[in-house]
């Protein structure tokens, strides 16, 4: 008879044994196993302190347990003992054995399942790749024994899924790198060795089948998704290798693809040669069992095994009749791996392979560094303003005043804002791009910026020409005015910037301002160097506009040509001025208003005034002809064009000139003509000989020269 | 003969209801020639008459006196098992020191045994009482090392400590003893309105009466030593009143009322010395 303590003894056993960290699976069954001496001492022995100590934690065992792990007489046990403590207990566990009912039924259900010859040609058991989930992980069934020879149970089979990754590595490593991700007790237990084994067979057929070089370095990383399995290495043999080359199928470009269907199961071990090394007449049964209550379809065992196990399973069958478990007899890792019952190649079209290998190329190292960051690049680029970017052109380009925010706003060739420059006052309104000059000043290859605020009032900064660096560092300042030359340049007077300009004489760059006043009307020209330091300066008796420098006398330095006004002389005047003697006033230096008698008088290269026509004096009011265009014609020839209507804009004087700025010819356009004739036909010009005409315009152009006009017949 | 020199009243209860110790010969005749002890003798026996037979409790004393002497309990461990299995599969995992769910303790005899257990299920320490002879664990007075309170096992040798978290010291031990008397009263249909009493013996002839009465909101529960076995008169002894909802632990006094008392079921009461 079973006494208190007999029982007592058991349950101390079974909780260090709880306690050890063993599967669910087998808790339970020790759990069981336990309860089952409990029953049969019922009468000297109460369970309720056992059900208390024990059937919380069988309870927990059987939420994490596998179903598919019992054997048929397990799921009785599990379902009778349910079944019992209902019985002696009442509801007092019911939810702890509503858990283990559930796993009871579950199992049940699993095996029942399996055990249905119609499952296999329904489609329940049809074969799925496994691991579709597009990883480059391979996922498959390995079988193997577990002994308990420490927990007082027999050894079994069991299956698990081998989850195998492989990873190409550096060719520079001198070997292949392994990791086995499962609890092992020694790291160099048959475990790891059978691994290195198996991947070196698994390498090896994959060079001879598809000629993956033996060169190529993989990581390998195999991991059994369980805790607390035992098992030797020796059992994952041949499903180590399986899973080796299936996943370089995966991340190799081969010409065909290769699945192991999850319907198959491998066992044994496997030399490095490739071949399987049989296993033991009980390790075999055991497997068998496993194999025959399972979902499985296809069992791989060494060929040697073949005739012990095919007697083995007729036997099982016998119980089973409806059950049908297939063994495959393999004597080398080629044959298993050929077999298309258990790995299938699915062969790929010439334009698949080719984009596979596009595809894998991209995943080489250096293109995935590469793109990743052109793509951070990128993600940056459309992140951050592009003035942030490493590439961003700072060289300024053009420059604007910018009225809603008071400041010179500087961009780049694309427009693209560099720098902002606030001014203290009042910026006025207007088309002021005249009065911004982007250049090199310093042939330094970035352009600095030249600008003549136009302040509404006075300030500061108003008449002022500013110099900034490229990267908006003030180089320098100067005003643009010339104090006290010209009647109305008193102190504290305004002036209108009119232009800034850059001209090139003897390749050095030269800073052109011009600002203009009236009352009398004069402009102020000055002169720059690229540091600011004056180089000359001159004012004219109206309005200029610098036009270009050219070389005129041949010394190979060139003159400065300035479209004029001469408001004095109510004409329009060509100034070319010389940089080494650009000084004073222009003409005239008598004035019936202003009194220019003290005038410093100008010291110019070339002054031509072009004085109203007869038209102009009719359709201008005031009746000044206006400096409407200049242009090189031809080598050492200018055209000076002059305006001479409001009401017809296209009534033109041309001046043909020479390089002294010389008029050598005179011509009007149509529609001087046509307006002239209009202008007769009113009667308000007399009809003129054209040719007798335009001689008299020519004589009528004037030519300062020292200290008085004169004419072309006259010089 | 004159009434002062009459028996007192507790010998004519004991002669009333056969207890033993009454000198039955001498009271007869003292009755012959006493008609205040006749009428006395009467009115005792028509007041044990009344009372309520559906309340009448079972006699007996199953537990009573099992355990001759306190029984000392010590800890006890059946299984010697490395506390780090060694095992030779690979990937076996590595085994944690067990933090063991249950304490056992024994008596030196082997014959009985108390179990320490924690129920996860409702956060209680419970303590079972096993004997290995089959002998009734129910109402048996449990002290436990470190503990200042006793407790009384329910019908399944159970004690439920609640919260309490035990052993808790180096050394514990567990102390044992049986009732020296056992009284039981059935589940009875009482009458609402009206106290009703039950008079109740042990197997070693103490009488108990129990008088339950109702109080507006709640019962009450009298109890009242008739008589005492003569190896307990005059000893210290304490009262385990226990019901299916609990049990009480008191030091026994001749009238006992306890307030606010459920009856739901039976209800056995011992007496510990």
């Amino acid at each position: 008879m079973t006494s208190i303590f007999d029982i007592e003894q058991e349950a101390q056993r079974l909780e260090r044994r709880l306690e050890m960290g063993i599967p669910p699976e087998v808790q339970l069954v020790l759990g069981l196993k336990f309860f089952e001496l409990l029953r049969g001492a019922s009468g000297s022995c109460a369970p309720d302190s056992y059900l208390i100590q024990f059937l919380p934690r069988l309870a927990a065992a059987a939420s994490k347990a596998d179903p598919e792990w019992f054997f048929p007489e397990e799921v009785s046990d599990l379902l009778g003992f349910a079944e019992w403590v209902r019985k002696v207990e009442g509801d007092a566990h019911s939810f702890s054995l509503a858990t283990i009912t559930q796993l009871g039924g579950a199992s049940q259900k699993t095996l029942d399942e399996s055990m249905r010859a119609d499952v296999m040609s329904s489609g329940l058991l049809s074969p799925a790749r496994v691991a579709a989930d597009g990883s480059d992980s391979i996922v498959l069934n390995c079988l193997f024994v577990e002994h308990f020879p420490d927990l007082d149970l027999p050894p079994r089979g069991r299956l698990l899924k081998l989850q195998v990754t492989a990873t190409s590595i550096s060719r520079k490593i001198a070997a292949g790198d392994l990791v086995v991700r499962n609890p092992v007790t020694k790291p160099d237990d048959r475990f790891l060795a059978q691994a290195r084994d198996s991947v070196h067979a698994a390498r090896a057929y994959m060079e001879r089948r598809y000629g993956l070089s033996l060169a190529k370095r993989y990581r390998f990383d195999f991991a059994v998704d369980t805790a607390g399995a035992r098992f030797t290495g020796d059992s994952l043999g041949v499903a180590f290798a399986a899973g080796a080359i299936a996943s370089l199928a995966r991340i190799e470009v081969l010409r065909e693809r290769l699945s192991i269907l999850s319907d198959v199961a491998f066992s044994g071990a496997l030399q490095p040669n490739g071949v399987l090394s049989p296993i033991d007449d009980e390790a075999l049964k055991r497997k068998i069992d496993r194999a025959f209550f399972s979902r499985l379809k296809y069992l791989v065992i060494p060929r040697e095994n073949i005739k012990d196990a095919w007697t083995y399973l007729r036997e099982v069958e016998s119980h089973h009749p409806d059950r049908k478990l297939e063994l495959v007899g393999a004597d080398t890792l080629d044959s298993v791996a050929a077999d298309p019952r258990l790995i299938q190649g699915e062969r790929f079209s010439s334009i698949g392979s080719a984009a596979r290998r596009v595809w894998r190329a991209k995943r080489a190292p250096a293109v995935e560094v590469s793109a990743l960051l052109a793509a951070a690049l990128l993600l940056l680029y459309l992140i951050l303003p592009a003035r942030y970017m490493p590439w961003f052109d700072r060289n300024p380009a053009l420059g604007n005043f910018n009225l809603a925010s008071n400041s010179l706003d500087v961009r780049n060739r694309d427009s693209v804002l560099i720098w902002s420059e606030p001014f203290p006052s009042t910026l006025a309104t207007g088309d002021w791009r005249q009065l911004i000059c982007v250049h090199d000043l310093d042939g330094d290859g970035k352009n600095e910026v030249l600008v003549i605020p136009h302040t509404t009032e006075a300030s500061p900064q108003r008449d002022w020409l500013y110099c900034f660096s490229a990267d908006c560092e003030l180089r320098f300042r100067r005003y643009c005015a010339v104090s006290g030359q010209y009647p109305g340049d008193t102190s504290g007077v305004l002036y209108d910037p009119e232009w800034i300009n850059v001209a090139t004489v003897r390749g050095n760059p030269v800073i052109v301002t011009e600002i203009a006043n009236n009352s009398p009307a004069r402009s102020h020209i000055r002169f720059w160097n690229a540091r600011g330091d004056s180089l000359g300066w001159y004012v004219n008796a109206g309005g200029s506009h610098f036009i270009l420098a050219r070389d005129l006398d041949g010394d190979s330095t060139e003159e400065l040509l300035f479209l004029c006004y001469n408001i004095r002389m109510r004409g329009c005047a060509l100034i070319a001025l010389s940089l080494d003697s650009a000084s004073g006033c222009s003409p005239p230096y008598t004035d019936p208003v202003w009194d220019l008698n003290g005038l410093i008088r100008g010291r110019q290269f070339a002054y031509a005034l072009f004085l109203t026509s007869d038209l102009g004096k009719v359709d201008l009011d005031p009746w000044s002809n206006q400096p409407v265009g200049f242009r090189e014609s031809v080598e050492g020839q200018f055209d000076f064009i002059t305006g001479e209507s409001s009401k017809s804009a296209s009534a033109k004087i041309i001046y043909k000139l020479d390089r002294g700025l010389r008029v050598r010819e005179v011509r009007v356009t149509d529609e001087f003509v046509q307006r002239r004739a209009e202008l007769l036909g009113e009667g308000k010009l007399p009809a003129v000989d054209w040719t007798q005409y335009t001689r008299m315009v020519f004589n009528a152009v004037s030519y300062w020269q020292d200290t008085c006009w004169v004419v072309d017949g006259e010089m | 003969m004159t009434l002062s020199n009459c028996p007192k009243g507790r010998v004519w209860d004991a002669f009333v209801l056969g207890l033993p110790g009454v000198d039955v010969s001498f009271l007869t005749s003292h009755l012959d020639g006493c008609e205040d002890c006749r009428f006395l003798v009467s009115d005792r026996r028509s007041y044990y008459s009344s009372l309520s037979s559906e309340a009448r409790g079972s006699i007996g004393d199953v537990a009573a006196r099992i355990i001759p002497v306190p029984l000392k309990l010590t800890p006890l461990s059946l299984v010697e098992i490395s506390s780090r299995v060694e095992s030779v599969m690979a990937a076996a995992g590595p085994a944690e020191q067990p933090s063991l769910a249950a304490s056992t303790f024994a008596s030196d005899d082997r014959r009985w045994m108390v179990k320490a257990v924690w129920d996860s299920t409702t956060d209680h320490e419970k303590l079972y009482v096993m004997s290995s002879e089959g002998s009734t664990v129910a109402g048996l007075l449990v002290r436990l090392s470190g503990l200042a309170v006793d407790y009384v096992t329910d019908a399944k040798g159970c004690v439920d400590l609640g919260g309490v978290r035990w052993p808790m010291e180096a050394n514990p031990h567990v102390i044992v003893t049986s009732p020296a008397a056992t009284f039981s009263l059935k589940a009875a249909v009482l009458p609402e309105q009206r106290p009703s009493s039950a008079l109740l013996k042990s197997g070693h002839n103490d009488v108990l009466k129990v008088t339950i009465s109702h109080a507006e909101t709640s019962r009450s529960l009298r109890l009242e030593i008739v008589a005492l076995a003569p190896d307990l008169a005059g000893k210290p002894l304490r009262v385990a009143v226990q019901s299916a909802t609990g049990s009480q632990l008191l030091n026994l006094e001749p009238v006992m009322v306890l307030d606010d008392f459920e009856l739901p079921g039976a209800l056995d009461i011992y007496l510990f010395a």
